[in-house]
């Protein structure tokens, strides 16, 4: 990996802790969904 | 299979192959073969995270789970997100700032070469045997089903992919990946198609879930709690799934060199970071579709006689031993069980309600019991009574159109090559860069990248010899391939967790607490194997992983003046 990391802009959100707090929220929304899904059919 | 089939398999096999050999040019120096020049893109650090990750055993595995234990599975991944998290954070930019080849590499310079030698050790004996028995578990199911020899399948299972892999490394191996997933989405994707297509006319997707769903298939969150106390030794609910499946997926993707290998080709820590946190994203909702897959296998059964046992080559032994006439009572009683449940299915779509589910449940649990019977008969009979895996295929070969069953076989061989390829390149990477060259100095470039290409050939002729001696030892090592791993990747875990955030613990003392914390955590799989204790095996990852903290800080307290910390 190159020196140019530390230049190098974080796509879509502005910080890095914007991409995990996504991926925490696409987490506890999935869960929540297979709960759902899990009351509505099961 | 029919000629068509063949022809599917062997077409898409042979363009994979050609693929491979295509995109093995690469600079001859073990940047290019191990790390491809770190020159990837994410989403290509993606798929190759994701090709590496699915083996075949999840494609027959996952929906066969599906069928006989509903959709509980996928909360194994939960912590998969939060994991990828954690490298990103602390993994990444170190071993990215040290440009190290191997994840055991960093432990020489954090603690000392012994524990650098421990922890690399570990990992090739883990992966070294799963690998192997990851050629064996496919190839036995193909073997058993289509009647092919076993070891000729375990050739071509683990003998073929060798080409690429050991003419182009990690650029072939995350070329032929990104193919490999393709088709075998595509291809997961007709079958489910085909499953859907194949329920009566009647039966619609919404109309299969909920039959499946009041039959028991459709527990994707469950709690492990059982008469008001949680379940330790139950495998598969939420918190078992966020806590132990966190510590094993951070051991997996933080110092497993067959993932670790993959994110380290990227051109950059961002691409690095994108590729883990995409996968992070996908896998949860991919791992859903394909056990979904397997519960739409499960409805389609409910309409048609399903199969005594999945595994057609055990119950042909039976039907020709001392047990036919007991198999023969018992499969009437299957037959009996379908009429009537044909029947109660009927007066469900007409009006549904709690007696006719009550009486579906009842005939389920009949089937279920019959089943068990069965197993009870293959056992007595010398034969493996465990048919999960056998399940998909067995569908597949039975009710897919020509062509599409070739290419549901070909996605067996793709799934494992792409697992198996990434595994050779990364024993091969640490058998060079931890061993080799330590005690073995090659004078040029030139020779490294020879010396790299010979290891992987060794380690592909390895991983076989141990896939041809499981055939000798029977098919319930399939389970062997979840399990080898948490029995060592706490320890491997704890390792690196006490490098990146426990400063004060150095090398002697890490060095020790992981080998205590080796001998319990396999102490504790005995004594659970035994029934002594109940502890589902993702626990393992999490125990391992704290012991060698908890015995780190102790024996680094005990000997102060040995193996010093981190400045």
């Amino acid at each position: 990996m190159s020196t140019q990391d530390n230049k190098e802009k974080v796509p879509i959100f502005k910080s890095w802790k914007g991409w995990y707090a996504f991926v925490v929220v696409v987490l506890v929304v999935l869960i929540v969904l297979f709960y759902l899904f899990t009351q509505k059919f099961a | 299979m029919k000629p068509l089939d063949w022809i599917v398999l062997i077409t898409t096999l042979a363009l994979i192959m050609a693929y491979g050999i295509y995109r093995s040019r690469t600079t001859r120096n073990l940047d290019g073969y191990f790390l491809s020049n770190r020159s990837m893109p994410w989403w290509l650090v993606l798929l190759s995270i994701m090709g590496t990750q699915a083996s075949a055993v999840t494609f027959l595995a996952a929906p066969g789970q599906a069928y006989t234990d509903g959709m509980r599975f996928v909360q194994y991944y939960f912590g998969l997100p939060l994991a990828a998290i954690v490298v990103c954070i602390t993994f990444v930019p170190v071993f990215s700032r040290l440009k190290i080849y191997t994840a055991y590499e960093f432990l020489e310079g954090r603690f000392d070469g012994k524990t650098r030698t421990l922890t690399s050790f570990l990992f090739l004996l883990q992966r070294g045997l799963s690998t192997g028995i990851s050629i064996f578990a496919p190839s036995i199911i193909l073997s058993s089903l289509l009647g092919w020899n076993i070891y000729w399948t375990n050739l071509f299972m683990g003998g073929l992919l060798i080409v690429y892999t050991v003419s182009g490394g990690a650029k072939a191996v995350a070329y032929t990946q990104q193919l490999q997933i393709l088709i075998i989405f595509a291809g997961m994707f007709i079958a489910g198609y085909y499953v859907v297509h194949s329920l009566p006319q009647h039966v619609g997707f919404t109309d299969a879930l909920e039959v499946s769903g009041k039959l028991g298939r459709l527990n994707v969150i469950t709690s492990g709690i059982k008469n008001g106390k949680f379940d330790w030794g139950d495998k598969y609910n939420i918190i078992s799934g966020i806590i132990g499946g966190f510590f094993l997926q951070l051991s997996y993707f933080g110092a497993d060199q067959s993932q670790v290998g993959r994110y380290l080709t990227a051109r950059s820590v961002t691409q690095s970071r994108l590729g883990l946190l995409m996968n992070g994203i996908v896998k949860i909702p991919m791992q859903f579709l394909i056990l979904l897959i397997g519960v739409l296998v499960f409805t389609f059964y409910q309409f048609n006689k399903a199969p005594a046992f999945f595994n057609g080559k055990e119950l042909v032994r039976l039907e020709t031993s001392v047990y036919k006439d007991s198999l023969k009572g018992l499969q009437q009683r299957m037959d009996e069980v379908q009429v009537q449940r044909e029947k109660a299915l009927s007066n469900y779509a007409v009006s549904p309600n709690e007696r006719q589910v009550a009486q579906l449940r009842s005939l389920q649990v009949t089937t279920d019991s019959v089943r068990q019977e069965v197993k009870s008969l293959v056992r007595k009979n010398k034969g493996d009574d465990n048919d999960t895996n056998y399940i998909f295929l067995r569908f597949v070969t039975d009710y897919l159109p020509v062509g599409l069953v070739g290419l549901l076989i070909a996605i067996i061989f793709l799934a494992s090559w792409g697992s198996i390829a990434a595994a050779l390149n990364s024993l091969a990477s640490s058998t060079v860069v931890d061993f080799h060259k330590r005690f073995c100095r090659e004078k040029t470039h030139e020779e490294e990248y020879k010396m790299s290409r010979w290891y992987t050939l060794a380690w592909g002729v390895f991983c076989i010899g141990v896939a041809m001696f499981a055939s000798n030892i029977g098919n319930s090592l399939i389970e062997a391939v979840n399990i080898l791993g948490s029995l060592f990747y706490g320890t491997i875990l704890g390792v690196f967790l006490v490098a990146f955030y426990f400063k004060r613990i150095g090398g002697t003392a890490v060095f020790y607490a992981a080998i205590i914390t080796e001998i319990i955590t396999i102490i504790l799989f005995i004594a659970s194997e035994l029934k002594y204790i109940g502890l589902g095996f993702l626990w393992l990852n999490a125990i391992g992983g704290i012991c060698v903290v908890l015995f780190g800080f102790l024996l680094q307290w005990v000997l102060p003046q040995k193996g010093k910390p981190a400045q």
